[in-house]
């Protein structure tokens, strides 16, 4: 039995003359929170849109606890249990905000996809999203439309969602991005809570957050993975300070 | 120093919904102004009707002296407001060098000066800009309104997404502008950055003007009840 719970092998894939990932062996375990830092257009983003299916990969196998991926579609790997958030908002504007965790739930369980039946008077829906939508502490906005909610209220949808499809992995891209320090804090402490459910694959810019997050760390440049290790080996590594830290961390 | 902008009493709604109560701002040439608050305060929402991109504003707004409230996005971006707006907005059909030149005016900044600043951006002139990362297309955002060699430039949130190192190069960067003497009004969620930089600050909350002053002023118990957790 292992720990492992996402096993990447030697991803690799180009645009044209560029090589956005390039051999790319990463091994994401149990209980942990891995940050994938580098410099912009190191080929972070491209990873996860491979591990997630958006894009697929020249070669390299994608394994999910065990079992390989590499070649099911987004909605499979969803399924299988890969859950995401994006650089940018992706939650549906002109639905409310429960209604936006329902539909993440009938993604997830297509019992309750039932034509002879009301949706909107499924109670046992209901209760499992208003479930979701207290443990991160939005469920006083639960009729309010989606694009009424501050841009921090946003993020931590998209990121009810993710939870609310109990997944086996949870992939963030740039979760703090706009976040003022109030927000920053809360979803951090969101984080912790949740990696005991499912590891956290985390991109962030902000070394505050990854520093008091992440057990593990890679450094990806030029679609390559420069280096692995600890917060404090990162922090130390030359290397890594050269091309994405500089002086002050 | 004169008098280059002017917002007294600027109210904004989105739809019905009033957002911006009476907003007081001054910036004087060569300025750099800073506005600070948290989340959905009104930051943005301030800059967009600035920039003539809110529907519906009142009050008065005068830049060199001249009335601008309520006059169309493209003639106040004429008289020399360079944005680089909260969430990039690149024309991702034309290419990073077809960006950069679209609205490219004379000046102190030319691709040539861009280069240096970003390289990364130099190996990809001739891409489409949909194809950069979400990063490079801040730096080209960036880029794009130092290419129209503005009067006023307004950075809203600019170093977000940016690895640390290129943050450091655009706070470098915005260091140098401010000694060209161009004006700038800045939003960012980093303090440390901002307050040695900043001439003036003012923070808001609600939309609604709650405290201003210089760097030293803005002390501990401020940051506190206004800023942070």
């Amino acid at each position: 039995m292992t720990d492992t719970i996402l096993k990447i092998d030697n991803l690799s894939k180009g645009f044209h003359a560029v090589r956005a990932c390039e051999n790319i062996s990463l091994e994401i375990n149990k209980n942990e929170v891995h940050a994938l830092i580098g410099p912009n257009g190191a080929g972070k983003s491209t990873l996860i849109k491979l591990i997630t299916g958006f894009l697929e990969q020249e070669y390299g196998k994608i394994f999910l606890d065990n079992k390989e991926i590499s070649y099911l579609t987004p909605e499979e790997r969803a399924q299988k249990g890969i859950a995401r958030s994006f650089q940018v908002s992706s939650i549906i504007n002109n639905f409310s905000v429960v209604q936006n965790i329902k539909l993440a739930l009938i993604g997830k369980n297509k019992n309750y996809l039932d034509f002879l039946t009301n949706i909107n008077l499924n109670k046992k829906l209901l209760k499992e999203a208003f479930y979701y939508l207290e443990e991160v502490g939005l469920n006083k906005k639960a009729n309010e439309l989606a694009s009424s909610l501050s841009h921090g209220e946003k993020r931590k949808l998209e990121i009810c969602i993710a939870i609310s499809m109990a997944p086996k992995i949870f992939l963030f891209d740039e979760p703090m991005a706009g976040l003022d320090g109030e927000s920053s804090e809360l979803i951090l402490q969101l984080f912790k809570k949740i990696k005991k459910r499912a590891p956290i694959l985390l991109i962030e810019h902000d070394m505050d957050t990854v520093f008091s997050l992440a057990d593990r760390v890679s450094v990806l440049d030029y679609g390559k993975v420069i280096a692995t290790g600890t917060v404090s080996e990162i922090k130390k590594n030359n290397t890594v300070k050269k091309v994405y830290l500089g002086t002050e961390h | 120093m004169t008098n280059l902008l002017n917002v007294q009493n600027l109210k904004a709604w989105y739809a019905d919904s009033q957002v911006l109560y009476g907003i007081d701002l001054k910036i004087e040439s060569g300025q750099m102004v800073a506005l600070l608050g948290r989340n959905g305060m009104g930051k943005s929402t301030t800059i967009k009707s600035l920039c003539g991109i809110m529907e519906k504003v009142e009050g008065k707004v005068f830049f060199q002296g001249k009335s601008i409230i309520n006059k169309p996005s493209y003639e106040i971006a004429k008289l020399g407001f360079g944005l680089v707006p909260e969430g990039r907005r690149v024309f991702t059909n034309l290419t990073v060098y077809e960006n950069l030149i679209c609205s490219a005016k004379k000046g102190y900044w030319s691709i040539d000066k861009l280069k240096l600043v970003f390289p990364r951006l130099n190996e990809r002139l001739s891409q489409m800009a949909s194809s950069l990362s979400g990063g490079e297309q801040q730096m080209l955002s960036i880029g794009r309104a130092l290419m129209t060699n503005p009067k006023l430039l307004i950075l809203d949130e600019a170093t977000e997404g940016l690895s640390p190192n290129l943050r450091n190069e655009i706070w470098k960067v915005i260091s140098e502008i401010k000694k060209e003497g161009i004006s700038i009004i800045l939003i960012d969620k980093y303090l440390h950055k901002i307050k040695p930089l900043a001439d003036y600050l003012y923070i808001l909350s609600r939309g609604k003007n709650v405290w201003e002053g210089n760097s030293k002023d803005l002390n501990d118990n401020i940051v506190k009840k206004f800023l942070s957790v």
